[in-house]
């Protein structure tokens, strides 16, 4: 899932440098954004493996 | 400048052909001071990767990707500034997708440095001044929300309008194309870490594409 965030934000660097129009740009940014964002929820919800 | 831009200029009012100032120098200047601090982040946490041997947690992969993504919205501006298509609605879109992204990097920065925060506790990896890296992430992602939201409240003062000269344009290509080079040092990295999995292990311990295929 990080490899294909990162990609996502190659292709989302690459459109942003070439000056492209919002409705290409925007959509790029914003799946990046959901995806670390899906990711950053999937990271702090899961169980620790801790014993007391 | 090519004819198309001096015909697009021409044709949005939003774009201003007034001469610019010195704040609009600076203005065009300040998201390549991000892309840039943010490149030399990333490429300090790659020389401690590969000096030290610690690998980067799920968590500062977030961090970084955070950072990219307020670097995608710097790039953007810059784009449409080196092309002469960059209009205050522009302007504005680019520095609201900054707040986001550095809002969302600061929450997962956040989330670590809370990890880390009961006394005794001698955080992830070891500190560089006297921080550890993600409470130093911590402070970058707040001081672009501050930049972003200082230049908002000034309105059009800080637009960024590109300043004459080729030299200007190069140097401009030769910090992009730096920005550039991390994220696909970062892609090559991250899928070496990963391999094949879905997600980062907790606490990385080796590189699982190498691992994988090792046996």
């Amino acid at each position: 899932m990080d490899t294909i965030i990162f990609i996502v934000l190659l292709v989302g660097a690459i459109v942003a440098y070439k000056g492209m129009k919002p409705k290409v740009v925007i959509p790029v940014f914003v799946l990046a954004f959901v995806l670390t964002a899906l990711l950053y929820n999937f990271h702090v919800t899961t169980q620790l493996p801790l014993e007391f | 400048m090519s004819n198309d831009v001096v015909t697009e200029t021409q044709a949005n009012p939003d774009i201003p052909t007034t001469e610019p100032t010195i704040w609009n120098k600076i203005g065009f200047w300040f998201p390549h001071i991000i892309i840039l601090g943010y490149a030399g982040v990333i490429a300090s946490a790659f020389t401690i990767q590969f000096t030290q041997s610690e690998l980067p947690c799920p968590l500062c992969m977030l961090q970084r990707m955070g950072m990219v993504l307020v670097g995608v919205a710097a790039l953007w501006m810059i784009g449409l500034a080196l092309k002469g298509r960059l209009d205050y609605a522009g302007y504005m879109r680019a520095t609201g997708m900054m707040i986001i992204a550095a809002m969302l990097g600061g929450a997962t920065a956040l989330r670590q440095v809370e990890l880390h925060i009961l006394p005794g506790d001698e955080g992830y990896g070891d500190p560089v001044l006297g921080l550890h890296l993600y409470t130093w992430s911590l402070i970058t992602f707040i001081v672009v929300v501050l930049y972003s939201a200082i230049v908002l409240m000034f309105g059009k003062t800080f637009y960024p309008t590109l300043p004459k000269g080729e030299a200007t344009r190069w140097v401009s290509r030769i910090i992009v194309g730096i920005f550039i080079f991390i994220i696909v040092a970062n892609i090559i990295m991250v899928f070496s870490l990963e391999g094949f999995n879905w997600t980062l292990p907790d606490d990385p311990t080796q590189y699982e594409l190498f691992h994988q295929f090792g046996g």
